[in-house]
Order: structure tokens, then C-alpha cells, then sequence
């Protein structure tokens, strides 16, 4: 696969990842060398939602204003919300001729505003189910709930009238993601889930790449270099980064599911889908022969077999399509 | 004498009556033309739409016409099939969360160099800003034309992908030949 040409990958490295990769990993150096173990998870939630700003500063990928002329107030987020969750009301008729003046509504937003915010919230779900006075039932209810939550925001509306099935299914995933994340990293506290995804993040914009879209490209190398300073970080301190590993999962799906949705391209859909499900490649290894593992027996697929469905990813749509400079 | 007057005062009231008497004409993509030209140091690109729907009303004077379309912003078309699907990206348009694009004016005014100013507001990518453009019109009772290229610059409306790399004035231009 050729390089783009030499000044958008020093655009992409000077504006987009090494903002975000020196939040990240400062952040994760910072707070869990200085701390100790028990402060991992809130290292990682930190460091991940810094590097996700920093990352964001220059591009404004992650579109999490309305309007960048209209300040943000939390009437407009409960209105689009609601907008979002049953789609826009149709326009009211009216026996008045002269209509009474209103404030003038918000845009109505893609799926992908609700990006950030749903990845905030998995921040703080997952972080709060670690205290140890959080019942484990109310951890697992509260991340159903947000993944549910997260299905319905991030399932484009048309899409959900075509298939209703598809807020639900992107749920399950979402959902299924968060639990494989969170329970293998309870267990093993190293990096590798953390580069895993990383490194998922990282071949799913090449796929979007392909698919013609520079701002989605750099909203997964955001996320991808986010996750950054935890996975480094544990290798040589392991901690728990589960927060940050149920944002990324969360984001993961939902992104390929709207870049499918938004772009104009010959990259097929399985290629969205792959990249999309990557992280469910760990599933083998909630197998306890497996888990058990130690060292290398453990690397290798924690690090291969998510890699190999977001690989086969790249590779469908390498072969779909061509990139735009060549 | 009187006759004669009579006679002219009628015709003059016909005649003004005929005046105000306003003609609507369908707009479409087949009488209408929208494109538009993006550069970049390298070169530029050319591009419009294809599809789109309204309609103009004037009473044969220019300054009374007002025009209302709906730009479908899905029929997008460049140079470049690759530029176009990019395009259609929520890098430039997002087609697929602002399928319409629209126009309306709210003023028509003549120009000092006999042409037209025309003012109107533009919703693009889902904001709306005012423009204002110069334009050539001819209002008759069964045709209308109008001409105009003017720019716009693509920041005003949130696109902004590729600053520093893609100019950020685009030429629009706007042909309309309509007949009754």
C-alpha cells in the first residue's frame, strides 16, 4: 500500500497523533508511575480523554459541537438528543398564519456527534464499576444501558427505519466488545488489549482511508494513538486501563458503522464490518486454558487475532479500492 | 376628446394590470444549472449539481423576482468519479446527513452597471448564511434567464477540510433559462 504523499503524513503526525500519543502517554506516565496501581484506570480514563482533545484541536474530527457559532447549551443537547433517539418531529401545521417567533433550533447532528460524549460515558461507567463499593450487577446493568443508549445514537435514522434490527445489533456488539475488554483486563493488566486495539484503530483508517474520507481517517488515528499511553505504560507497569479500552470499543463499531453509512466508495461493506468487530477477535481467549496464559502464549493471539480481522479489513478494501493520490 | 382620453386610461390600466400580473416558472436541473470551481495550487476542479427543484415568480421586472430552490446535494458531480465520492464525504457536503441544499432570495436590486444584485440566503451542510451576487436577468412574460458567477468562501458554511492545502473561495455558478 503506497504513502499518501510526504506532507499529509507530516500533517498527520504533527497535528494529529503526536498531539494526541504525548497526551496520552503523558498523562498514563504521569498519573501511574507518580500514584501507584490503584490509580490506572482513572491514568487511563484521563489520558485517553486528553488525548482524544488534543488530537482533535487541529482537525476537528470529532464534531462535538452543534454549531461552531452557537455555544453549547443543555437545552440544545436535551432537544437533538431527543431528536436523536426518536428522529427529528416533522414540521407542525398550523391554522395561525402568522406564526409565533421561536428560537431558532439547532442543526439537527450526524450519529458521530454523539461519539465523544458516549465515549465519556463508558469512561465513567467503566471507571465507577471498578470502585470497590459498586455492586458488580450495577456495573454490568449501567454498561447494557449505554451500550443501548449507544446503538440508538449512533445508528444513522434512515438506517434504523430500513433495519430496525440495527441499533440492537450494533448494541450487542458494542456491549460484547465492553465485556471481553473489561473482564480480560482485569485479568492480565498489561498492554497487550490496549495495543491490540491500537494497532485496530490504526488499520481500521486505513480502511476508512481508502473509503475517501480524510476527517473519519483522522478521527481512528485519534483514538488509536489515545490508547497509546495505556498500552505502552502497562507493559512496564501493568494496571488495570479498562476505562479506556471500553471507550475504544465503544467508539470502534460505531465509527465504521457511520463511515459505511457517510462515504462514497468501492470498499465493501464486510470491509466496514471487520474493522468494525476486530476487537470480538478476543472472545477465544475468555476460554480459561487460554486466559491462563503467560508471556508470549498470550501475546500472540491477545495481539493476532483481533489484528487478523481488522487486517482482513484493510486488505478487502485495498483490493476494492484505490487510494485517492494514486 | 374625452373619448380619446378614455381610451388612453384604459389601456394604461390594462397595461399595468397586465404588469403585476406575476409569472411563476418551474425550476429543475433541465432549465437550471448550478456548478462550482474549487482550486488548489496544483490546479482545479470542476463540478455542480445535477438534480434540483423550485420555482421563480417575477411580474417582468427583475427586481420583483424571488426564487426558492432545493439543491439535492446526492447528485453531485466533478471531474473526477474519486473527487466525487470525497465530495459527497463528510469531509466537504456529508450528503448523507444534508441531503437539500437550498436558496432563497430576499432581495433583488439593480445594479450600477446595469446587471442585478441579488440577496439571498444559502443553507449549505446544514448552516445557513446570507449571499450576494451580482447577476445578469431578463424577465419576460413567458421566459426568464439569469446569469451570475460569484464566490463564496467555503469556510463561512463549516467546510473546511483541507486548509492550506484546497483554496477556500469557490466559484459558483448559477445559469437559469427557463421558459412558461
Amino acid at each position: 500500500m503506497p504513502l499518501p504523499p510526504w506532507n499529509e503524513v507530516r500533517d498527520a503526525l504533527l497535528l494529529v497523533l503526536t498531539p494526541a500519543a504525548g497526551a496520552s502517554l503523558a498523562l498514563m506516565l504521569l498519573i501511574r508511575v507518580w500514584a501507584g496501581p490503584r490509580w490506572a484506570p482513572l491514568a487511563a480514563a484521563l489520558a485517553f480523554a486528553a488525548a482524544v482533545a488534543a488530537g482533535n484541536y487541529f482537525p476537528e474530527a470529532f464534531s462535538w459541537r452543534l454549531d461552531s457559532e452557537r455555544p453549547l447549551t443543555a437545552g440544545d443537547l436535551r432537544t437533538v438528543l431527543g431528536w436523536s433517539l426518536e428522529g427529528k418531529p416533522p414540521a407542525k401545521e398550523t391554522e395561525n398564519p402568522e406564526p409565533t417567533p421561536e428560537p431558532e433550533p439547532p442543526p439537527l447532528p450526524s450519529p458521530r456527534y454523539w461519539l465523544p460524549w458516549l465515549a465519556a460515558l463508558a469512561l465513567l461507567i467503566e471507571g465507577l464499576s471498578l470502585l470497590p463499593a459498586t455492586p458488580a450487577a450495577a456495573g454490568w446493568v449501567a454498561r447494557t444501558l449505554a451500550s443501548v443508549l449507544a446503538g440508538r445514537l449512533l445508528t444513522p435514522a434512515d438506517m434504523r427505519l430500513e433495519m430496525p434490527w440495527a441499533p440492537w445489533a450494533l448494541a450487542v456488539a458494542v456491549l460484547a466488545g465492553w465485556a471481553l475488554v473489561s473482564t480480560l483486563q482485569r485479568r492480565w493488566e498489561d498492554g497487550t488489549i490496549g495495543t491490540a486495539l491500537g494497532l485496530c484503530f490504526a488499520l481500521a483508517a486505513g480502511v476508512v482511508l481508502h473509503a475517501h474520507s480524510a476527517r473519519l481517517t483522522d478521527l481512528a488515528l485519534i483514538c488509536g494513538a489515545a490508547l497509546l499511553g495505556p498500552a505502552l505504560v502497562c507493559w512496564k507497569w501493568p494496571g488495570n486501563t479498562s476505562p479506556a479500552l471500553a471507550a475504544a470499543v465503544l467508539v470502534l463499531p460505531g465509527l465504521m458503522l457511520n463511515a459505511q453509512y457517510e462515504t462514497f466508495s468501492e470498499v465493501p461493506y464486510t470491509s466496514f464490518l471487520l474493522a468494525g468487530l476486530a476487537p470480538l477477535g478476543l472472545a477465544p481467549l475468555t476460554v480459561p486454558v487460554l486466559a491462563r496464559q503467560q508471556g508470549w502464549r498470550r501475546w500472540l493471539p491477545g495481539l493476532g487475532l483481533p489484528l487478523a480481522l481488522a487486517a482482513a479489513a484493510l486488505v478487502l478494501a485495498r483490493q476494492a479500492e484505490s487510494l485517492p493520490f494514486e | 376628446m374625452v373619448r380619446v382620453l378614455m381610451t388612453v386610461v384604459l389601456v394604461g390600466l390594462a397595461a399595468g394590470l397586465a404588469r403585476a400580473a406575476e409569472v411563476k416558472f418551474a425550476l429543475s436541473g433541465d432549465n437550471t444549472k448550478v456548478t462550482f470551481v474549487g482550486t488548489k495550487p496544483e490546479g482545479k476542479h470542476d463540478g455542480g449539481f445535477k438534480k434540483l427543484s423550485g420555482s421563480a415568480t417575477v411580474d417582468g421586472d427583475p427586481t420583483t423576482l424571488k426564487i426558492a430552490v432545493d439543491i439535492d446535494t446526492d447528485s453531485l458531480y466533478s471531474d473526477d468519479a474519486k473527487l466525487t465520492g470525497h465530495l459527497k464525504s463528510p469531509d466537504f457536503f456529508g450528503v448523507k446527513n444534508n441531503p437539500t441544499a437550498k436558496f432563497a432570495t430576499t432581495k433583488v436590486e439593480k445594479a450600477n452597471d446595469g446587471g442585478y444584485a441579488v440577496t439571498g440566503n444559502l443553507t449549505l451542510n446544514g448552516k445557513t448564511k446570507e449571499v450576494k451576487f451580482p447577476a445578469k436577468i431578463e424577465a419576460g412574460a413567458d421566459s426568464l434567464t439569469l446569469a451570475s458567477t460569484f464566490k463564496i468562501n467555503r469556510n463561512d458554511w463549516g467546510i473546511s477540510y483541507g486548509k492550506g492545502k484546497i483554496d477556500d473561495d469557490v466559484t459558483i455558478g448559477v445559469a437559469i433559462k427557463a421558459k412558461k
